[in-house]
């Protein structure tokens, strides 16, 4: 009898820890780098320190997000000479798209892809627009903070920890981990605005550990619901 | 359309834009926006071969106006030599393209067409004639002309289609007869006369009809569907049209112009196929591999006759040529990574051909048979890169390898010095360069 007890207990509880996994992937899926608005434009500039030497860029970033689809291209507008690159990422049902266009050509990217170097800033094509999509599993941790949630979410590259807004979902921190638990990267987001009811980041900033290296992202205009072409994310359309 | 011009005009070629549109600040999608940018590149080249020393100077600048969906692009080449002591200027792009609706964009005047996924042996393009020698003094990728044309697309939610016509016949893209990269093994510097029955020694060396042609009629016509599944990005293509590439017909000629009977000229024609062609590309990434086929079927290619024509007149008959079928491949991978603060990019491409009605003395397509062979070195910040890059001809083993280390200032400005060197003997395809002992030092500065 015992025996079944202690059998029954183990069964409810490691059931409950798969459904707290399974909320916490969700809550997490849901999380934002930007804004959860169903289609937005906004402009922002990379400030990009290392090796002693400050780069700049602007971009212009255009998001669009229907019930099972996501579509977002980023475009450099500055400097002048790199104004043909862009970052075409396409997010549905069959799984993840995306491409990059430098001056020479478009390439496509697997997801996941964690060696190029966005636009020679600190992002990645794997970590510019989501905080842990790529998560196999993920639980929730304590957070002091009463208006954020906190998220370890497990990859087949090591841990990361994502901070983001109770009620919004945008994200405030995440901190990226190797399989040997080592701090690789840190994203703070370091200054907030609001539109249209709705927070996004003022400015944020992607740290980079190994290197030193840093990216400062200052966002300088945003529009929400501005009517966005399906032309512009088609990838044969860079 | 390449024009002879002074060093001023190239230099205020370049300084107008630049001084009118000094940094254009970022507008907001949909207001009007321009935007001038440009590469002004250095190169000082010592060739210990030839114990003789030249420079260069290559201006690229570029102007876009944009409002809504229209864009308007401007840009030029200009270069100026000093062995052979030359400038030329020329414009590079020159094009509307409108953006209608949801679905729609057209395009018209000088644009780069689409070269398909292959890097350096494009199959499935047919269009943007390349200069595979560029490669040797750049170590990057073959410098590729821009067509005149008007070119339509209609975009779907996972595909595309594109129909482009390209009205004339587009400008050769050969090395000028002057330059070291012309193949000049492929030319006799001796004639045997059998009626007079002695040799006649190489005089000079022309192009026939080159000139001329810029603005001539002669439409060629491509289709294309893409389709941007999960798997890769997969293009099939139709073309009809005259080929981009250029067979070289010569003939050898007593020269009129100076009544030497020991001495002889040789005249190129070069000629473009006209063929009806298919094409296939598929292009697609796996982790940190990326991938890439390129095939093309093309038929009814008119083959060049062997050896030499001769004439004691200067040539306006040209012998007739057979047909043949052709079936060729490209597929290359490239591999990126990161060990520790060292990238890591490699990249391989190898290009086959086969043929199909040829006739008995049939000589093929210069590198028909050939792959490239490159790998590049950096630091996490890009500042300092090294490249090696190694193409080889499977028909002749003759070899290039073209090394280069660069350093970059800033986002602006970078200092690279490069040596190719060759491979093989003198009358091999990359072996008849292989006197050449050249270094280039180049300085590059965009803004």
């Amino acid at each position: 009898m015992r025996f079944l007890i202690r059998a029954a207990f183990l069964f409810v509880l490691a059931v409950s820890v798969q459904a707290l996994e399974r909320d916490a992937l969700a809550v997490l899926a849901e999380a934002t780098l930007f804004s959860d608005a169903p289609a937005y434009s906004l402009l922002m500039t990379m400030s990009i320190s290392g090796g002693g030497t400050v780069k700049e860029r602007s971009l212009s970033l255009k998001s669009l997000r229907g019930s099972d689809t996501e579509k977002t291209l980023a475009v450099v507008t500055a400097p002048a000479f790199l104004n043909k690159m862009a970052f075409l990422r396409i997010r549905d049902a069959s799984g993840t798209r995306q491409w990059l266009k430098t001056s020479n050509a478009v390439r496509r990217l697997a997801e996941g892809n964690k060696n190029e170097r966005l636009f020679g800033s600190d992002f990645t094509a794997a970590d510019f627009l989501d905080a842990a999509t790529d998560a196999r599993s993920a639980v929730f941790v304590s957070e002091d903070d009463a208006s954020l949630v906190a998220v370890r979410a497990e990859t087949d590259d090591g841990a990361r920890l994502v901070r983001f807004g109770k009620a919004d979902g945008l994200v405030r921190s995440v901190d990226y981990f190797d399989n040997d638990g080592t701090l690789l990267k840190r994203y703070r987001v370091t200054e907030l605005a609001e539109r249209g009811g709705r927070p996004y980041p003022k400015t944020a900033v992607m740290e980079d550990l190994k290197s030193g290296g840093s990216t400062k992202l200052t966002v300088t205009g945003m529009e929400d619901s501005s009517p966005i072409p399906d032309r512009v994310f088609n990838p044969n359309a860079l | 359309m390449p024009c002879d011009s002074s060093p001023l005009r190239i230099a205020l070629a370049f300084l107008i834009p630049f001084c009118i549109f000094p940094r254009a600040a970022h507008p907001a999608e949909g207001d009007f926006a321009v935007r001038a940018s440009g590469t002004a590149d250095f190169s000082y080249v010592r060739d210990a071969g030839a114990g003789d020393d030249w420079g260069s100077a290559f201006f690229a600048p570029a102007f876009e106006a944009s409002w809504h969906g229209t864009l308007f692009r401007f840009s030029a080449l200009a270069e100026q030599r000093t062995r052979p002591a030359d400038a030329a200027f020329s414009v590079n792009e020159l094009y509307v393209r409108v953006d209608l609706g949801d679905r729609f964009r057209i395009r018209a005047g000088r644009f780069p067409a689409d070269t398909g996924p292959a890097l350096f042996f494009h199959r499935s393009a047919f269009l943007g004639a390349s200069d595979p020698t560029t490669i040797f003094e750049s170590g990057g990728t073959p410098r590729t002309k821009n067509e005149d044309a008007g070119e339509f697309r209609f975009f779907g939610d996972a595909w595309s289609l594109a129909l482009f016509a390209a009205p004339f016949a587009p400008a050769y893209a050969l090395p000028d007869t002057q330059s070291p990269w012309f193949p000049m093994a492929d030319i006799p510097l001796s004639f045997y006369i059998p009626f007079y029955d002695y040799y006649a020694a190489l005089d000079s060396v022309f192009f026939d009809g080159v000139s001329g042609e810029v603005f001539t009629p002669d439409p060629a016509y491509r289709f294309s569907l893409t389709f941007n599944p999960s798997v890769a990005d997969v293009s099939a293509v139709f073309f009809y049209g005259r080929e981009r590439s250029v067979s070289l017909f010569p003939m050898a000629v007593w020269p009129s112009r100076t009544n030497d009977m020991n001495s002889f000229d040789i005249y190129l024609k070069p000629l473009r196929n006209l063929i009806a062609a298919f094409g296939l590309s598929a292009s697609g990434s796996s982790a940190d591999v990326s991938y890439w086929l390129d095939a093309s079927a093309t038929f009814g290619a008119a083959t060049k006759p062997p050896g030499f024509a001769f004439s004691t007149a200067e040539p306006t008959e040209w012998p007739a040529a057979g047909s043949y079928d052709s079936f060729g491949a490209t597929g290359g991978l490239g591999w990126t990574t990161l060990i520790g603060p060292v990238g890591i990019a490699a990249t391989a491409e190898v290009t086959w051909s086969l043929f199909g009605n040829e006739p008995d003395d049939f000589e093929p397509p210069s590198l028909d048979r050939a792959g490239v062979f490159a790998l590049r070195l950096y630091d996490g910040e890009e500042r300092i890169s090294g490249d090696s890059t190694l193409a080889v001809d499977f028909r002749d083993w003759s070899a290039a390898l073209v090394v280069s280390a660069r350093y970059r200032f800033t986002d602006m400005t970078a200092l690279s010095l490069s040596a190719p060197f060759f491979f093989g003997d003198e009358d091999d395809s990359l072996g008849q360069y292989a006197t050449r002992k050249t270094v280039h030092l180049n300085f590059t500065y965009r803004y």
